[in-house]
């Protein structure tokens, strides 16, 4: 479902699917697949924050993945500004065109190479993308290190000399050397402390100010999707279950797992909320019906049937047979 | 909760050091507090400040280059840093467990996860093969794996985040240790899994009245499993407290800027902002109070002298006792 935007949305994606097969047997046959991200829809409007949550193996990472072709697709259509198909573009055409489109990812220790420095690794976009050479290329490293709050000096440093929270900040400088618009940040702050999470989070929300960006955030931590993110989307086994403003959303969560995953999060409310039991099913062998219903404490019996269909509520709309 | 006049655990000014080769790094440097049978506690702090050093100080799991300081470790009242080191193996396992963050780096990918976690009770409780499994499926349906006689023969790579943490607090409880030490147990886990998994290790303590140490930097699992915290900073403890203490309102300026560095807890008007600055160097700590560059309520005294640890806090010129 395609809702028509006053402003065109910068990436409009439509039933996306990544199912990987499973192989076995001597002979290596297909003999099922998992399907980590089964039929999303989602528009990410400029400017915006749009956050995608939910727990491991809900397929949020594949999902951010997908949509800036760095991993496969199985399905679906991927347009950018509304005119670009970007499931349409050769292999060269994408290496340019990913300037418009960057990553930040969980682990800085495992996202940035060891052997370079600092300022190796942020001047290799800029030359790969032949955006600056000489001179220009110095200052724009400069500038990019300055920008994140460390030090032009910080350039000759490897990335084991700094501490997590600066590696991630090296890690965003990266990203935004090519000046993209669009930036999925993959759980960006989910392997710092909390105190430095605190200082990243700031930093990602002046630089899309500064900047004018467009993030997709990927996170677990409703704590931090709460603050950051402007909307949000519940992701629960390769489905989208609950979609809305933040505000709304936290106001009123109205999926059964957004409920939940909402209680799980709150510290120090002092309850001691008996938490939801059981696992997410394995995405190989999802159940029938809804996604959830084997963890979902107000099942009905058409849950183990039907897939919900989606229905409207307040600033978003939910996939939930309660809600008719 | 009934009090044991001796504590399980009492750590006594423990130090732990480490030679590093660009000078001595004081990474645990007067550390003290203590454990009773039952009792929840869990050491709060950033990378670096010596939580999970001091856990390990506490196994006998100390790196090659660290060393015992100065102090002492009490043991259901003996010390236990005296020991020679078959003794101290003897208390791993049987008198203390280990849980840690990543349950993939400690399961043996090529082993069964039956096989491992009975693989204590056969070589020091010498079991037949046929009692270990069956301790095995008891500790499985303890720990509240699914189908536990299916777990015992899968991988530890077939199982979910969950499910491998849940084999591995088995295999820690196998031999039913007096203290289980969890170090970021549920760092690597989903929220709803946090939640099962840290209440999971809350009723494991209080049903068997074991001591559970929790090592975490994450504010929000400790409301949800630990009844006091000892907050770490620069390899010394600034404030030992109560859950309910803590969200109502810590003393010691580091708490209090650790709590407000939870994003929910920032007003949205206000520009999310940490804790300015870094964890200091361990080879070369501020003088004064460790952390008064960083402080928002620091004195002038408080470069100069080090706060002694006094009436559960450490510091010069703490934040009013808030109700």
């Amino acid at each position: 479902m395609i809702v028509p935007q006053r402003n065109t949305p910068l990436l409009t994606a439509q039933g996306i699917k990544v199912h990987f097969p499973i192989k076995s047997g001597f002979l290596r046959r297909v003999t099922g697949s998992v399907k980590a991200v089964d039929g999303i829809d989602l528009t990410v409007n400029p400017g915006e924050t749009l956050a995608i949550v939910g727990e491991s193996g809900s397929g949020k990472s594949t999902l951010g993945r997908a949509l800036l072709r760095l991993g496969p697709m199985t399905e679906g259509t991927l347009r950018w500004d509304s005119t670009m198909d970007l499931l349409a573009m050769d292999a060269d055409v994408l290496r340019n065109f990913r300037r418009n489109m960057q990553m930040v990812f969980q682990d800085p220790h495992a996202s940035l190479n060891p052997r370079h420095t600092a300022g190796f690794l942020l001047a290799e976009p800029l030359r790969i993308h032949a955006l600056a050479s000489g001179k220009e290329l110095d200052d724009r490293v400069d500038a990019l290190l300055k920008s994140v709050g460390l030090s032009p000096t910080d350039k000759s440093k490897y990335p084991h000399q700094f501490s997590g929270g600066q590696k991630q900040r090296l890690a965003i400088a990266r990203a935004l050397a090519v000046e993209p618009r669009l930036v999925v940040a993959d759980e960006p702050v989910s392997a710092l402390d909390m105190s430095v999470q605190a200082q990243v989070l700031g930093l990602l929300e002046e630089l899309k100010q500064n900047l004018g960006l467009t993030y997709i955030f990927i996170s677990h931590d409703l704590g931090v999707v709460r603050r950051v993110s402007d909307r949000v989307l519940v992701m629960y086994l390769g489905h989208v279950v609950e979609e809305a403003d933040t505000h709304s959303l936290f106001q009123n969560p109205v999926h059964p797992y957004t409920q939940a995953l909402i209680k799980a999060s709150t510290a120090g409310s002092g309850e001691t909320n008996p938490p939801l039991t059981g696992e997410i099913p394995s995405p190989s062998n999802p159940p029938p019906g809804c996604p959830f219903q084997t963890r979902c404490p107000k099942v009905m019996e058409k849950c183990r049937r039907e897939y919900p269909s989606w229905t409207p509520r307040d600033g978003g709309r939910v996939a939930c047979w309660l809600n008719p | 909760m009934h009090i044991s006049p001796v504590p399980l655990l009492e750590a006594r000014d423990l130090r732990i050091h480490i030679h590093t080769e660009s000078g001595l790094s004081r990474a645990v440097d007067g550390v003290s507090f203590s454990i009773q049978a039952g009792e929840a506690l869990a050491i709060v702090g950033e990378s670096g400040c010596g939580k999970s050093l001091t856990a390990m100080g506490i196994m006998g799991l100390l790196p090659p280059s660290a060393f015992y300081a100065a102090g002492s470790l009490q043991y259901e009242g003996r010390d236990i840093l005296d020991l020679p080191e078959a003794k101290r193996r003897a208390l791993r396992g049987r008198e203390m467990g280990m849980v840690f963050q990543d349950p993939m780096q400690y399961l043996n990918p090529v082993l069964t996860c039956g096989n491992q976690v009975a693989e204590p009770l056969r070589v020091l409780d010498a079991q037949s093969h046929g009692q270990a499994r069956q301790r095995v499926l008891e500790l499985f349906r303890e720990v509240g794996l699914p189908d536990p006689e299916r777990q015992m023969e899968r991988y530890p790579h077939e199982l979910s985040g969950g499910m491998r943490q849940r084999v591995l607090i088995a295999m820690a409880l196998a031999l039913k240790p007096k203290l289980l030490i969890a170090d970021e147990p549920t760092t690597a886990l989903d929220a709803t899994v946090q939640a099962q998994i840290l209440q999971l290790l809350r009723r494991l303590s209080k049903e068997h009245r074991m001591a559970l140490l929790i090592i975490t930097h994450d504010l929000n699992a400790v409301s949800q499993v630990a009844d006091r915290v000892a907050v770490m900073y620069a390899g010394k403890i600034a404030e030992m407290l109560s859950v309910h203490q803590l969200f109502a309102g810590p003393r010691h300026p580091y708490a209090r800027a650790l709590l407000d560095s939870m994003p929910a807890r920032i007003p949205a008007d206000q520009p999310l902002r940490g804790i300015p600055g870094q964890v200091p160097d361990p080879r070369n700590p501020p003088q004064g109070c460790r952390f008064h560059p960083r402080c928002s309520r620091a004195l002038e005294s408080c470069s100069r002298l080090e706060p002694v640890f006094t009436d559960d806090v450490a510091c010069h010129n703490p934040w009013p006792v808030s109700v």
